[in-house]
Parts: C-alpha cells; structure tokens; sequence
C-alpha cells in the first residue's frame, strides 16, 4: 500500500532532478515510471479482501506528535477501485504527454504532486491524515491551472482553491473538535466509527463533513467553480478533474460521512436527494446554452454527478452500485471527451462550438471516438453509462417512487445537450478553422485514447466485473 | 412451453463482424457491400436453420450470461426464439439481404460507402437483439441501437446540416419515447420483481401476486411502453421525425424506416400479449391513437409531392392500423401487416430509390411522368408494391388489411371501422395517385426526359420482392375460405394462451371483404384517371394547404412545447448559476480585484522552482517524521 502511494512522489523527486530543456526525456521517463506503479498496483488489488469490512487491509505506520492522529492507510475495494482509476488516467495521459510541447519538467512534477495527493487522500485511514492529503491536492492543482491553463487562469485557479478551501475549513474544525472529545482514543478511521453515536449527538458535524466534499462533488449550488475549472485548466488537467477528482468528493461522502455517521448520513439523505435533482435538471440546462465546448463538457458533469448524488442518497443495493458504478462510466467517458477535444484543441486553439465543424472529413478516427464518447455519455444501453443511469434510476424508483420522474428528463436533457454539440464538431461542413490546421494525430495520441474505448465497450459488456468486486465494500442502509 | 437450448448469439455477432470489418478496413466497391451483404446473408441462414427447429410452443434458448446484477435488479444478457419471432427473424435478415444487395450497386458511387455499410450492418445487429432478447432490458439495448444507428444513416450525409437535424430530431423525439420504456423496466423490477419477459408473462399469470400490488401498475407499465412505441413506431404525439428521417439515402429508408425498426413497438406488444389483453383501457386509447395517426398521415399523404415522403407518410398510416389491429385485441393481425408491409413497403421504398437514382436525385413527383417507358421493371415493381398496399384482391395488403378490418368492425364497432375504411382508402387513392404521377402521362421535364433504368443488382431484390408482396399474403387466408389457419397458429404458439375467437356471421365477413376492396380499386381508379395526365391545377384551399403542410404539427410542436421549454431553463439556469452565484461569490470574495493582482506574480514564471521546493518540503515532512 505504501508503495502505491509513496510511487508518485518518488517519481516527482525523480522527475524534478531533469533540466529544464530535457523535456523529452522528462515525459518518457514519466511513461516508464508508470510501469512499477501498475505492478505495486496489482499487488494490492490481490491482497485486497473482496467482501471485507472498509479497510478490509489496514496498516499503521507511525504516531503523529499532534491531534491523535497516526499515519495510517487502509484498503477495501472501494478505494482501491478509485486508485486503478486513477492510475489508468494518468497512464493513458503519460501516452498523450509524449511529443506534447507544452508539457514542461516542472508540469510533469506537479502532475504526480497531483497523483500523489489523490491516492493518499483514497487510502488515508485517518481523519487528520485524510485531511492533510486533501487539502495538499489543491496546491498542486492551483499551479497546474493557474501556470498552464488559458486565458482566464488565475481567476479560475483562485475561485476553485477559495471555495474548495472554505469547504474544507469546516471539515478541520469537525476533526478538531472530535479529536478534542475525551471518549475518542485516536483519529483512525476505526476509532471514530467506535464513538459514532456519541459524536453524532453534535449534529453539526455531518455538515461540516459534507461541506468539503459536495464543494468537491461538486453538488449543487456549490458546483459554480467546475465550470471554469475545467474551461481553463490544461486538457490533461480537465481529464483528472473529471475522471477522478470529482470522484473523491464521492468517495468522501461514501467513507468519511455514510460509514462513519451512518445516523447522521441519512437524516440529511433527502436534502441532498433534492440538491442532486436541482444539479441534474440545472447542470443540464446549464450545458445546453454553452456555446463554449469545455464548458459545456464541464456542465454535463455537473449533471452526471447529479446522477451518482441521487444514488448515494439512496437506500437502495442497486442505486448505490450505481452510482459508485457511475464513477467509472463518467471518468471514462467524460475523460474522453475532454482528451478527445483536448488533442482538437491542442491544434486549433479554440474551444467555441461555432468555429468547428466536419470533423468526420478531416480525421475520422478522432470523430469515431468524439461520437462514441459522447453516446457514451447520454447514457447508451451497451455502454457503461447506461449500467450506472438504469441502476440508479431504479433503485430511486424503488425507493422514493414517482421522485424518479424528475431525474429521468435527465436522460432527455442529456441527449439535448450532446448532440448539438456532436452536430457542430464532428458533423457538417469542413470549417475555415480546421482547413487550416491539419488535424493528423500521433501514434502515441492514438495509443492514449484507446485504453478508453477498450475500457468504455469492457464496462459496458461486462459490468458485473467491476460490480461484483466493488459490491461488498458499497455501505447500504 | 417447450424449452430447448440452442446458439442464437451467432445470428447477433454474424453482422457486428460485419459491421467491424468494413468500419476497421474501409473497404473499397462494391467488397464494402458484398461483406455486408454476405454477414446479413449468413445471419439470414442461421435463422432459417433456427427457425427449422421451431414450432409453436418450441421455444429456442440461448442462456448467455449475467449482464448485470445489484439490489432488487438483475439482467441477463440472454436470447431466446419463439414461432413468432422467428417469423420476425426471417423478415429481418431476409428482407435485410435483399435490401443490402440493392444498396451494394445503390451506394457504390457514394464518397464512402464502407462507413454506409458499416452503420447498416450495425443496425442488424442491434435490431437482432431487440428482437431476439429475453429480458426487456436487452431489448431496450436494441430499442436504443436502432435509434442511434438511425441517427447515424439519417444523417449519413452529414455535410448538409438538414441531414443532421433529421437525424437528431429522430434520436430526441425516440428518446422522449424512451422514457416511458425506462420506466415501465423500473416498474417491472420493483413490482414483479422481473424483467424476462417470460418471467413478466408468468408473473402476471397469477392471481394471487396480482393483487398484491397496486392497481396503477399493470396500466402504467402498459402505458409505458405504448409510449415508448408512439416514438419508435411513430404514432401520434411522436411520429413527427419519421417524415424527416426521408434524409437518410433510400435503402435505409426502405429497411429501417419501412420495413424493420418501426415495427418494433408492434413486435413487443405482440411478445407481451398476455399482458396487454388484460388492459381493456390501455388497449382502447392504443385503438384511438392509432385510427388518428392513420387517417391524419393518409390526409397528408394525399397532397405532397415529394416521392419519398408520400411513402413515408403511409408507413406513419400503415403503422396506425398495425397498432388499430392491437387496440382491437388482435395481435396477429397486427403481427400478418407487419410481415406484409415489410415486403410491399420495402418494395416500394427501393423503387422510390431506383427511380430517384434513374431522375438523377430529384424526388417531386410533379417533375416526372412517363418513367413507364423508361424504366419498364421499376414500372412494374412499384405497381405491384402499389396494388398491394392497396389491398387488391389475392395481393399481400389485402389479406392483412382484410383481417384487421374485420377485427375492427367485431370488435370497436362502425365509427373505428369506418375510420379506418376511409384510411384504407385513401391509401389506395394516394398510393396510385404518386404511382400515375411517376410512371403514367408523359415525362414533364429534362429529367424524367433522360432517365434511366438501374443496374441489375438493383432490379433483383425488386423482383424477388415483388414476389413476395404478391404471394406472402397465402401465409394466412381469410377463413371463410379456408379452414387451416397457418399463420395464427404459427403465432399463437409462442404464449401459453387462449385467444379469444371471432364471432363475426360469414355473411358480414363477405360484406365487409366487399365493401374494402371494391372501395379501394375505385378509389385506385379515380387517382389514376385524375393524374394520369399529370399534375392537376390545385384549388389552394384551407382543407389543401392544412395538409400540404402537414397540418401544422412542427410549428406548433416548436411554437408550444420545444421553445418554451427550451427558454425557460435556459433563463433559469443563467439566473441561478451566473447571476445568483456566482454574483454572490464575486460580491463576497471580490475575486475578479484578486485575480488580477495575482496575475502579476505568475507571470514571473519560476516554475520550476516552486515545483522543487514543494518536493523537497514534502521529502523534509518525510524525513522528519521517520525521525520521530
């Protein structure tokens, strides 16, 4: 497990040793670092317990002098699923780094500064520590968007990190105060569950808790930083936004809040319902009048984790499977998209829908993979998309009846919102703006958005796959 | 229930093969063709071999695997075969050949043709699975693989933005269809617990479970799915994208938006029969809808000009009295037309195509006249897919139409009979009325002057289709003429379950058979002598313009529901998101003074330092602490 975390950082270390005009090198080297990674990877997806208690895999490694707290990590398959997650993006994105000349030393460094944070804050078993890895996240963050992201940067990158930390400033001040509780032993993950009921007579908590990871999820009305998070930042960036950082948000809300404070949880489950529903039906909306194509991408998301919130809020088996399933539908195939344009954009340099146009003329394979993306993304019956929507939309049904009815015109919605999009990109007459810039990928450009599509017809096919061994590790009332 | 298992996967995959090699290897003319063709053809002959090892109450099953299972939902990925959908199989990947060898010399001067072919493979495949699937749910990943490779085809030509609006029009207006098959799933996974429909079609053979559950159930799953099939099936309120969906090149027009995909929503109420006939209401307002989409599209059809959408207009009108034949209580009645309009629709879509091709891509029939000469087999074809739909005596649409009007007049009376007699025979008049305008008079302008015949590999689909518009009709003759009842029985053995009987005295039957066709050969008679000169001067009155333009649905559609709902969210999403927070955010964090000060700082450009000096912290951290 320490492998797995401490990987990323050693490879930044490495990584920064490279002068600044080795950039080359830097970015294959960065592809190779990859490898030991996936294989510290595999060793722990064989040692983690398939039907375990959360931290099925526990280890504890040091004491720290402050708070209680000790540096401890554990494993279930509901974060060790995000970790692959994880590690699959930044692989595929490694491949499309290669050649790029924007990916600089120091952008690689603070890519796996990135990972780093990301599979710590998936493995911490301990409040502090948890917190610790969440909030180191946003440094490298701000940087990547704030250096290498376009025009509007800096205000993106500052309205991301100030809401972002206001919401965890309130989930510090919640572990503060239970540390600062005589009856708790530590802030391991395990201690604090053992005083559940005694620290759920301060209802306050819950939502202190929740603050920080629905400003993550992001849940309506605290999702206005995405936009412009995503719009600005660098492709590769928007690809880990999408693919897993929203997703931690999730994650969070599954361990640190419904396994945790399991009473708590669930008196605040319908509001959170209603705010999912608010996202869904106003993200989507939102995306219909983009005329800006990352933008629009980054409503979608909005929508889509509108989607995971109603099946997380939800005591249905099948809604819950759902939504954690939907993790991975929507890293892909949002993911995809966003690199999908990406590489687009990489050439042309405009991310308005009314510049573009007849991309089936002039690169068939990247119009193939933006249409699959985007079918993907509506929710198409033999893609994973489809898996996640059905589940959560009936275990709702099942649940909550007629509510569902809400939700479902946001499967219309989301058909309304893609296909424009696909009809002025791919569809339609070659515009002057791609004439002139050849749109001819690169092998390793290619090799990047593979993985995707073998990824998206896998999960789409063979769901049970991932089903069945995260199912034991997905809390149901 | 006979159940035996066999390999059903083969026929699905067969054209998926297809369908990969010529979108991996992009095949030039016509192998693009003959590689689809020859997957349709191969998946035609498994069929037929599964259909060899049926017989009613056989059914053929292909266990598959687990798709996908959590909390109360669990699907499987399984197929299974009955004497009914066989027969369905058959049209599929039969008609589909004959309709993919047409296309292999139709498209084969098309810029890309591999791509044509790979989608049309593609919607075999998916078509297979709606039709084969034993759970509803692999049906709905067939029901939307359909839709989305007619979006493909609608839009195929993709350069013109009317193509691609056609082809979006189609996937939302399905989808909003859609949603009612979503949810009546959600309902048959909550309440019976199921949903393979054999297992629905147990479930809801029993009393006791029955009343179990809340009364609105049963109807509201009905309900769903019938309107889901108002979209794929078009019927009324959504058969407004089948019109455009004309866009897409003729073959396509012929086998999915003729003779296959539109059936469908008639193929899954026939599979969940038992079902259905328990919901008198539901049944009743199916009846209604269905008399007003087919009187509504023959009253269009009667004034347009444009060949391919006359054609278009009666699959919307035949498609009504498949689903009057259901409201009536008679599945195989509606099931016979579906067999039926399969072969003469397709026929006279292929036409359509020859003949457009032979016109050099012009479609309005008031340009033509006098093609008779000039493309003597096309003539031919399209008068016998002409003779056909409109139920002349021993063709195919007579014994079909035949059946549902006499089930009709049993069942709902003389007002839905008549209604659909004068649908009946408005077919008839619209039908001859672009047969005379095509073929008859003399050729009116430079093109039709010029025309020409097609290639052979064109004319033999014709022809065999020909054969089959004449003949197939014998599958089932009226039974005041004949005692055995082929095709009923053949049907009525894939459910446990009684139908019930006809009570209808010989005497009405006779009268009624009278009344239609003696009706429509007038009505054929009139149409021919009115336009065989040509077009006639109109009298542009309120009844004529309301039909040339098609009453008006679109506009008000646009005008009532898509704008207003349309505007209304977009006004709100901008009210809420950009002035209300992220105005509020502005006025309490004055990002936007922030950010551009900071600017300043990032523009040093010392990255690489700070990227440095955040390892070297984090290692410091590190080190620290495995001192302590």
């Amino acid at each position: 497990m320490l492998k797995v975390l401490l990987w990323p950082l050693i490879v930044a270390f490495v990584l920064s040793l490279f002068p600044k005009s080795k950039k080359s090198w830097a970015q294959w080297t960065n592809l190779l670092l990859h490898l030991p990674w996936i294989l510290f990877l595999l060793a722990l997806v064989k040692v983690t317990p398939l039907q375990g208690a959360p931290f099925g895999l526990f280890e504890s490694y040091a004491t720290l002098p402050v708070f209680k707290s000790l540096i401890a990590l554990g494993a279930d398959t509901l974060n060790v699923s995000l970790v692959a997650l994880t590690l699959f993006l930044s692989f595929s994105l490694s491949l499309y780094f290669i050649g790029h000349e924007k990916i600089s030393v120091s952008f690689l460094v603070f890519f796996h500064l990135l990972n780093f944070g990301t599979v710590g804050s998936l493995l911490a078993a301990d409040a502090f520590l948890f917190y610790v890895f969440w909030e180191f996240m946003l440094i490298p963050l701000f940087f990547l968007i704030g250096i290498w992201g376009s025009e509007n940067r800096v205000y993106a990158a500052l309205k991301f990190f100030a809401m972002t930390l206001a919401g965890s400033l309130a989930l510090l001040a919640a572990i503060f105060f239970i540390s600062s509780m005589p009856e708790v032993a530590s802030l391991e993950w395990t201690q604090i569950r053992a005083q559940s009921g005694l620290i759920s007579q301060h209802p306050w908590i819950i939502w202190a808790f929740l603050v920080a990871f629905l400003v993550k999820v992001p849940v309506w009305p605290l999702h206005t930083w995405l936009p412009d998070a995503h719009t600005e930042a660098p492709t590769a960036i928007s690809v880990m936004l999408a693919g897993v950082l929203l997703k931690l948000g999730v994650y969070g809300m599954l361990r640190w809040c419904l396994q945790l404070f399991p009473e708590m949880y669930w008196s605040t489950s319908d509001i959170l319902f209603v705010a999912g529903l608010v996202g869904i039906i106003l993200g989507s909306y939102g995306a219909l009048r983009q005329t800006d194509i990352k933008r629009m991408i980054a409503y979608s998301s909005v929508a889509h984790l509108g989607f995971i919130v109603i099946g997380i809020t939800s005591t249905s088996a099948a809604a819950q499977s759902g939504a954690f399933f939907q993790n991975f539908a929507h890293g892909l195939s949002t993911g995809l998209l966003f690199l999908c344009f990406g590489m687009i954009y990489d050439r042309t340099h405009s991310r308005k829908l009314a510049d573009y146009g007849g991309l089936a003329t002039s690169n068939r394979f990247l119009a193939f993979t933006f249409v699959f993306a985007a079918m993907a993304s509506v929710g198409l019956p033999g893609l994973p998309g489809f898996i996640g929507e059905f589940l959560i939309l009936s275990g709702t049904f099942y649940q909550r009846g007629l509510w569902v009815l809400i939700p479902l015109m946001g499967v219309l919605l989301g058909a309304l919102y893609t296909l424009p999009l696909v009809k002025g990109l791919v569809f339609g007459k070659v515009s002057p703006l791609v004439e002139s810039h050849p749109l001819k990928l690169k092998w390793n450009e290619v090799l990047a958005l593979l993985p995707y599509l073998v990824g998206l017809v896998v999960l789409g096919l063979l769901p049970q796959i991932l089903l069945n061994w995260t199912q034991g590790s997905i809390p149901v009332r | 229930m006979n159940i035996v298992e066999a390999s059903l996967v083969w026929i699905i995959l067969i054209p998926l093969f297809g369908s990969i090699v010529n979108g991996l290897f992009r095949l030039k003319s016509p192998f693009n063709g003959l590689i689809a063709t020859a997957a349709c053809f191969a998946s035609f002959v498994l069929s037929l071999l599964a259909f060899l090892k049926l017989s009613p109450g056989t059914l053929l099953v292909d266990p598959g695997y687990l798709w996908f299972q959590a909390g109360h939902v669990q699907v499987n990925m399984s197929f299974e075969l009955s004497s009914f959908m066989g027969t369905m199989l058959l049209v599929i990947t039969g008609v589909g050949t004959l309709i993919h060898l047409y296309a292999t010399s139709y498209m084969s001067h098309d810029k890309s043709p591999w791509r044509f072919f790979s989608y049309l493979n593609l919607f075999v495949t998916a078509m297979l699975v709606l039709a084969l699937s034993r759970d509803l749910v692999g049906v709905f990943l067939g029901w939307e693989g359909v839709g989305v490779c007619s979006y493909l085809l609608i839009g195929y030509w993709f350069e013109e933005d009317a193509n691609t609006k056609a082809g979006m029009k189609a996937f939302i207006t399905n989808r909003i269809g859609d949603l009612g098959f979503l949810f009546a799933l959600f309902l048959a996974l909550a309440f019976f617990g199921t949903s393979q429909v054999s297992e629905i079609l147990t479930w809801i053979a029993d009393p006791s479970k029955l009343a179990e559950i809340p009364t609105w159930v049963m109807p509201a799953f009905a309900l769903g799915i019938f309107w889901a099939a108002t979209g794929k099936s078009a019927q009324l309120p959504l058969y407004v994208w089948l019109p455009d969906a004309m866009a897409g090149p003729t073959p396509v027009s012929a086998l999915i938006h003729a003779a296959t995909m539109v059936t469908s929503g008639i193929l899954v109420f026939v599979r969940l029969w038992p079902l259905f006939s328990t919901q008198a209401q539901v049944l009743d307002l199916v009846f209604w809808v269905a008399i007003a989409t087919a009187l509504l599209a023959a009253l269009i059809a009667i004034t347009q000009r444009d060949l391919k959408k006359v054609l278009a207009y009666s699959t919307v009108s035949q498609l009504g009295f498949m689903f009057a034949a259901l409201g009536a209580g008679a599945p195989v009645a509606a099931f016979f037309h579906v067999v039926t309009h399969a072969c003469f629709k397709a026929l006279l879509f292929l036409t359509a195509g020859s003949v457009i091709h032979g016109m050099h891509d012009h479609k309005d029939i008031f340009e033509m006249g006098g093609l008779r000469k000039k493309m003597p087999w096309s003539h031919i074809a399209y008068l016998v897919g002409c003779v056909a739909i409109a139920g002349f005596p021993f063709t195919a649409g007579f014994f079909s139409k035949d059946i549902i009007l006499a089930k009709v007049f049993e069942s709902k009376g003389l007002l839905g009979y008549s209604m659909l007699l004068i649908a009946a025979l408005l077919t008839s008049f619209y039908m001859f009325r672009s047969y005379a305008l095509t073929f008859l008079g003399n050729p009116r302008t430079e093109h039709a002057e010029h025309a020409h015949e097609s290639a052979p590999m064109i004319l033999v689909p014709l022809m065999v289709l020909s054969a089959l518009s004449l003949l197939v009709g014998f599958l089932e003759v009226p039974h005041i003429w004949w005692h055995v009842q082929n095709f009923s029985t053949w049907v009525e053995g894939s459910w446990s379950f009684e139908l019930v009987e006809g009570h209808l005295s010989v005497a009405t039957e006779w009268m009624l058979m009278s009344i239609a066709t003696v009706g429509s050969l007038a009505a054929a008679f009139f149409a021919i002598k009115k336009y065989s000169a040509g077009p006639v001067a109109t009298n542009e009155n309120t009844a004529w313009k309301l039909s040339f333009n098609k009453f008006y649905v679109d506009e008000v559609y646009s005008r009532f529901i898509v704008q207003p709902f349309r505007r209304l969210g977009v006004a709100l999403s901008t009210c809420v998101d950009e002035k209300g927070i992220n105005g509020g955010l502005h006025g309490s964090f004055g990002l936007y003074r922030i950010s551009g000060q900071l600017l300043s700082v990032f523009q040093t450009g010392s990255v690489q330092s700070y990227a440095l000096f955040m390892v070297f912290g984090l290692l410091l951290i590190w080190g620290l602490l495995q001192l302590c």
